[in-house]
């Protein structure tokens, strides 16, 4: 076992920054950790160097950390990890990986180490600038590095679990963390599983052996009792072991084979009791065993069993305090009679200046607020938020049903108005017709009183068919005018005279053929 | 301290899986990033039979900056200054074209196949690049009479660990030997 006080392999202390990727991004300076002597150690040497490294540096940070942070770099992989999740840099799977615009993939750390020597990429040499050239690399990077298994960097600890659940086993529940002396002056570093006691005491002062006249830090001195201690020695009266006297009493509890001893299933009825390793060898067969199992299960489930018991209890005072805060809640709605609203109308009238304060003692109920209609209201605001709520739920139905109507009142008027357009526009063009009739009508009735009026000019003694004739050529050529008439139409869509006809009917237009 | 780690994972590679004709031992175990290595010289290669003892020196900003690598065995060749502490000319590990992902293992690879394939274009040792180049007969009558005087037997690397001593002594227990 190494000295309790030295600080694990493996640990460094943090590169400043609590939150993870994006303050990598931006600092992007290497941790302190380089500053640390270049004499680099041998493979097998490498815990020592690494240990006395961490001590010149730790008490030099600005701020101690609560906890050191995991070296990612010198961690024990489980199984073989695939190559291409090694970073190129480090040779060791990514931690906190960072693609960069050329596509390759490094731990930040690394990348941002390179680039401050070169500012290239380490792999194809293409320029390359810090953090702009930083992208997220692919979730599956992530995820293939989360489910890799992972050794506990903590000395003496064996836990093993996949690399996403290292933190918090590291963190929080690993005994073997070093965490911060309980002594608030004190600058080194404990085990948290040596931390007990009184918050203040330091763990690292020394004390003087009992048996020895070795000065020890409190924290090793099990070590040294165990281990160093060149206290006077005793020779175990059953086994013959050579045994430091003031561990006489542990080695006889717990190591001495020859020591009588029960069998620990002796709680199931086992009444072997004889030498240690006689009832060691007994136990592996011992026929109380099922039992022994048997009770401990029962006494878990009894703990189980409590424990439910307890909590049953608790619900049971709070239902009932619930229903004595509703009834009372009741009552007081009763005192203070409604001014109602009509069928569905809010209640308003709650928080009246009265009732307010008097509500106040049950705020604790905010908690569950809006959680259904029936249920007695805790506190005013409480009651208003419900109220609040509700309005707003019907608001959102209404504002949904004013979008429905809307929708139906412009589809209606669509289907209304189509027809109506269709029928203007036939009427449109019946119109015209009517006015092209009425025009080639008109035009012809003023050609015939002209004529008729040359005649009688002219010559009384001309005879009536050539007038006659002329008439009739008059008429065809007013025809063939109006030939062009609905062409003209169709474009303005309203009947007017075309050019050639007002012409003509101005009698300034081509003249009509005689004979 | 990060170079240590990458050293000690490299390291661990070349142990677990060694290269061939490749021998790494570590002068100090206190130091990791100083290599001795043993080059058996490929058997294709004018050079077959001997033993060539290189220094890897790493630096503190490994892998961002190359290694230090030199002959602590004297060798005639165009590529390698012609004394006990031959300096190599191998573009890989110029700085300039260092690559932070290149593996020292292969590295040595390629200073392997330097022996095998000279390059009397870039030359460290001018004359013996023109001797390589127009009388190859005589150059390969040097290289072997260089092989038979210093690559014989066990290597030598020097007692020190630094490269100039290594190359001082390394020529005084050398020239004794001959």
């Amino acid at each position: 076992m190494p000295p309790p006080n030295t600080p694990e392999e493996g640990l460094l202390p943090p590169q400043s920054e609590p939150s993870r990727i994006a303050s990598i991004l931006a600092t992007a300076t290497p941790p302190p950790v380089d500053s640390a002597p270049e004499q680099a150690p041998s493979p097998e040497a490498a815990a020592t160097t690494t240990t006395t490294t961490i001590h010149t540096v730790v008490p030099s940070s600005p701020e101690d950390p609560a906890l050191l942070e995991i070296d990612y770099q010198i961690l024990e992989y489980l199984d073989t990890v695939d190559e291409t999740l090694l970073c190129p840099v480090c040779k060791t799977p990514f931690h906190e990986p960072i693609t960069t615009s050329c596509g390759h993939t490094f731990c930040a750390w690394c990348i941002n180490r390179a680039l401050d020597i070169q500012p290239t990429c380490p792999i194809d040499r293409q320029p390359l600038t810090k953090t702009h050239d930083y992208h997220r690399p692919p979730l599956i990077i992530k995820d293939q590095l989360d489910r890799l298994k992972v050794k506990c960097p903590n000395k003496g600890c064996d836990h093993i679990c996949p690399r996403e659940h290292l933190d918090s086993h590291y963190e929080r529940r690993c005994e073997h963390t070093m965490v911060r002396c309980p002594d608030a002056r004190c600058r080194k570093r404990i085990a948290r599983r040596h931390v007990q006691g009184p918050a203040s005491t330091c763990m690292h002062r020394e004390v003087s052996c009992r048996y020895c006249d070795e000065r020890v830090a409190l924290v090793d001195l099990n070590t040294h009792y165990d281990f160093l201690c060149s206290g006077a020695t005793t020779k175990c009266s059953a086994c013959e072991a050579t045994v430091v006297l003031h561990r006489m009493e542990k080695h006889c509890a717990e190591d001495c084979l020859e020591t009588q001893v029960r069998c620990k299933w002796h709680i199931a009825g086992c009444k072997v009791d004889d030498k240690r390793y006689l009832v060691q060898e007994h136990e592996t067969g011992c026929p109380y065993e099922i039992i022994g199992e048997l009770l401990k299960q029962r006494a878990e489930d009894r703990r189980i069993i409590d424990n439910l018991t307890d909590r049953l209890v608790a619900l049971e005072t709070e239902r009932r305090e619930h229903q004595e805060r509703r009834a009372r809640r009741r009552e007081l709605s009763r005192q203070a009679p409604n001014t109602s609203h009509g069928a569905d109308a809010i209640d308003l009238s709650a928080p009246d200046p009265s009732t307010f304060f008097y509500d106040m003692e049950w705020r604790p109920d905010l908690s569950n607020v809006g959680a259904g209609e029936n249920r007695s209201w805790g506190s005013p605001e409480d009651y208003m938020l419900a109220r609040f709520e509700r309005l707003e739920s019907r608001m959102e139905d209404l504002s949904k049903q004013v979008v429905e109507l809307d929708a139906h009142q412009s589809m209606s008027m669509l289907q209304q108005i189509m027809p109506l357009n269709q029928q203007l526009v036939e009427l449109g063009s019946k119109v015209g017709v009517l006015n092209m009739h009425t025009t080639w009508l008109m035009n012809m009735q003023r050609h015939n009183h002209l004529q008729q009026r040359a005649g009688a000019v002219s010559s009384s003694g001309s005879g009536m068919g050539n007038s006659g004739m002329a008439s009739m050529s008059q008429m065809s050529s007013a025809n063939d005018i109006n030939n062009n008439f609905p062409v003209r139409l169709t474009e303005g869509g309203l009947p007017y005279r075309t050019t050639a006809s007002r012409r003509n009917s101005d009698g300034r237009g081509e003249p009509p053929p005689r004979l | 301290m990060s170079s240590s780690k990458r050293i000690t994972k490299e390291l661990n590679d070349c142990l677990t899986s060694p290269p061939p004709s490749i021998t790494i031992t570590l002068p100090s175990e206190s130091n990791i990033s100083l290599w001795h290595i043993t080059l058996t010289a490929p058997p294709e290669s004018i050079y077959s039979g001997g033993k060539f003892g290189l220094i890897v020196q790493f630096p503190p900003e490994y892998p961002f900056k190359p290694p230090t690598i030199t002959f602590a065995t004297r060798i005639y060749h165009p590529n390698i200054t012609n004394e006990t502490n031959g300096s190599i000319c191998l573009s890989l590990l110029k700085t300039d074209n260092w690559k932070p992902s290149t593996k020292i293992v292969t590295v040595l690879e390629a200073i392997r196949q330097l022996l095998v394939e000279p390059q009397p274009d870039d030359p460290l040792e001018t004359r013996i690049a023109e001797q390589y180049k127009n009388e190859r007969k005589e150059f390969e009558k040097e290289a072997r009479a260089y092989v038979g005087r210093y690559a014989k037997g066990p290597v030598q690397f020097g007692t020190e660990a630094g490269a100039a001593t290594t190359g001082g002594e390394g020529q005084q227990q050398q020239q004794q030997v001959s």
